[in-house]
């Protein structure tokens, strides 16, 4: 056992702190990991929007490409045919991007459900990490207190390990039965805690790795949307005057598209912080 | 955070808990009071969350953890009860007691969980304290301050639990343990009672139920403890007072002003 270095009451006024310090870094970060997942469900409800948005655009081209091939003469006779089977395809897109923004919304919810009781946990278990050390604290002596110091490296991660080693200091300490009892109770008390915290970080990792791949689902299918805007646009601009209608049509689904890539870049920068969030979680 | 024994008989012991030196100077100094019967507890309003830490590390001297019982709340303040979720972190069987008018509030600290509350009936009740044969008395205290509020009282050792009545703001930590002479405490509880206490008749009664039980101690959530010729005196003070007065400064109200 190293030598006494630390004298008690310098242990429980400074290590106790800074112990302290890095569990609420932690917490301040789960928070921070709950507004990513905010952020991100608060994006899908746009995407969702624009979803629908476009459908009424796509269906608004259906009826004029058919007004437009019914009213056409001999010369202009295959224009109303191109613009409507492009309107049909355009329809059907919002349809399959429906379910992968639901999907996508499920696991925004899972991620804030999760972050916000991990949120709740972590204060919890911040306060009994700090009641465990002031008893082994007060307990201890220079002895306890000596090698406590020494293994607060393992505590400030906020793993289990680090409990594990209190739990033992704590047994070579000559105390109270009541008091060793006590000690062990908090202590089971803390790792159950940093279990469910891995555990639910464990999960919203998941999540946002899910997430990443139906970005990449809706990514696709915006693609095409864009790709059909574009080919309305072209179609209309070979329309002449009758075009007009549909030129302001392709600049309607152009916009929309690109507010749609806006919110899939926000959506992926988000799950970006949320994965270097829970790298710094250690999870 | 120290602790000493207040009381004791054959059947259990009461146990304050308070005045914190390490104390973060931005919230109130409260006490906290265990009982322990037979190896089993019950803790008489367990305090905030940001005491908790040292409550909790005190309280591992006196009885094992998962033998607290019951937890109690006076009424629903933060100071009384926000430390509720910790202590059913480490105790998911105890049951909370309170007025019946704060079950659905004080649930709202439980963060999640399925608290097990018991509202008081508004005319009190026994509490026995599972696995012992000890019985304490809720006893009403409503609008003193809270609508609905109790204090406890154990007849084996005439120990009143009083919450927040009979509660000083103390220049610190120091203060006396024990009040035996009411003279200079006057000065650190009148302001509280004045705008703390809402009904000079409700406070009368509360009064009059207290000096029906003939209470050896009385102990306040806030200040000092009051003992021997303290305790008349104090309920004469109570007695004299006309709360539940506000003077906003105004000329007009400058002739109901209150003697402090
Ligand atoms: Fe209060
Ligand atoms: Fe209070």
């Amino acid at each position: 056992m190293p030598q006494p270095a630390v004298p008690i009451a310098a242990f429980t006024a400074h290590d106790v702190e800074a112990v302290l310090a890095a569990q609420f870094a932690h917490q301040v970060d789960i928070t921070r990991l709950f507004s990513v997942g905010v952020d991100i469900l608060n994006a899908a409800r746009a995407l969702d929007t624009m979803g629908f948005e476009l459908q009424l655009l796509a269906r608004n081209g259906v009826v004029q490409a058919a007004q437009l091939n019914h009213g056409a003469d001999a010369a202009h006779a295959g224009e109303g045919q191109t613009l409507l089977a492009l309107a049909e395809i355009l329809s059907h897109c919002p349809r399959q991007i429906a379910p992968e923004v639901a999907g996508l919304g499920a696991h925004c919810r899972a991620i804030a459900s999760h972050t916000a009781t991990c949120t709740s946990l972590a204060r919890r278990h911040t306060q009994h990490l700090k009641s465990l050390l002031l008893v082994l604290g007060r307990e201890g002596g220079d002895a306890g207190a000596a090698t406590l110091a020494a293994q607060l490296e393992t505590v400030r991660l906020g793993e289990e390990a680090g409990l594990v080693v209190l739990q033992r200091v704590a047994d070579g300490l000559q105390i109270e039965p009541v008091v060793r009892t006590n000690i062990r109770l908090i202590a089971a008390r803390c790792s159950a805690a940093l279990r469910e915290l891995e555990r639910l970080l464990e999960e919203t990792g998941t999540c946002l790795r899910e997430t990443h791949g139906m970005l990449h689902g809706i990514g696709r299918i915006a693609g095409t949307v864009n790709y059909l805007g574009i080919n309305v646009a072209i179609e209309a601009a070979h329309c002449d005057r009758r075009g007009e209608n549909f030129r302001q049509l392709a600049a309607d689904i152009q916009a929309t598209v690109d507010g749609f890539e806006q919110k899939l870049l926000a959506i992926r920068l988000s799950a970006e912080r949320g994965r270097v969030l829970l790298k710094a979680l250690g999870a | 955070m120290k602790s000493s024994v207040i009381a004791e008989s054959g059947k259990l012991r009461w146990i304050v808990l308070g005045r914190d030196p390490d104390r973060n100077p931005q919230v109130i100094d409260t006490n906290q009071y265990l009982i322990v019967a037979d190896g089993q507890g019950m803790l008489l309003d367990p305090g905030g969350i940001e005491i908790f830490p040292r409550v909790l590390a005190e309280l591992t001297r006196h009885l094992a953890l998962d033998r607290i019982r019951i937890l109690f709340a006076s009424h629903q303040d933060p100071d009384i009860i926000s430390s509720l979720p910790l202590w059913l972190d480490l105790n998911p069987e105890a049951v909370t007691y309170c007025s019946r008018l704060w079950t659905g509030f004080i649930a709202h600290f439980a963060t999640g969980k399925d608290a097990r509350m018991v509202g008081i009936p508004d005319s009190g009740m026994r509490i026995g304290i599972p696995g012992s044969s000890a019985q304490l008395l809720a006893v009403p205290a409503h609008y003193c301050h809270s609508s609905g509020n109790f204090s406890i009282y154990d007849e084996s050792t005439g120990t009143l639990f009083s919450g927040d009545i009979g509660a000083a703001l103390l220049p610190d930590h120091e203060a006396g343990l024990y009040v035996d002479d009411l003279r200079d405490h006057i000065a650190l509880m009148a302001g509280f009672h004045l705008r703390w206490m809402p009904s000079t008749v409700a406070l009368r009664g509360w009064v009059a139920r207290v000096r029906a039980l003939s209470p050896t101690l009385i102990c306040p959530q806030h200040g000092s403890i009051f003992r021997g010729a303290a305790i008349a005196q104090l309920l004469d003070w109570l007695d004299s007072l006309e709360v539940g007065q506000w003077d906003d400064g105004a000329p007009a109200a400058a002739g109901k002003r209150v003697a402090a």
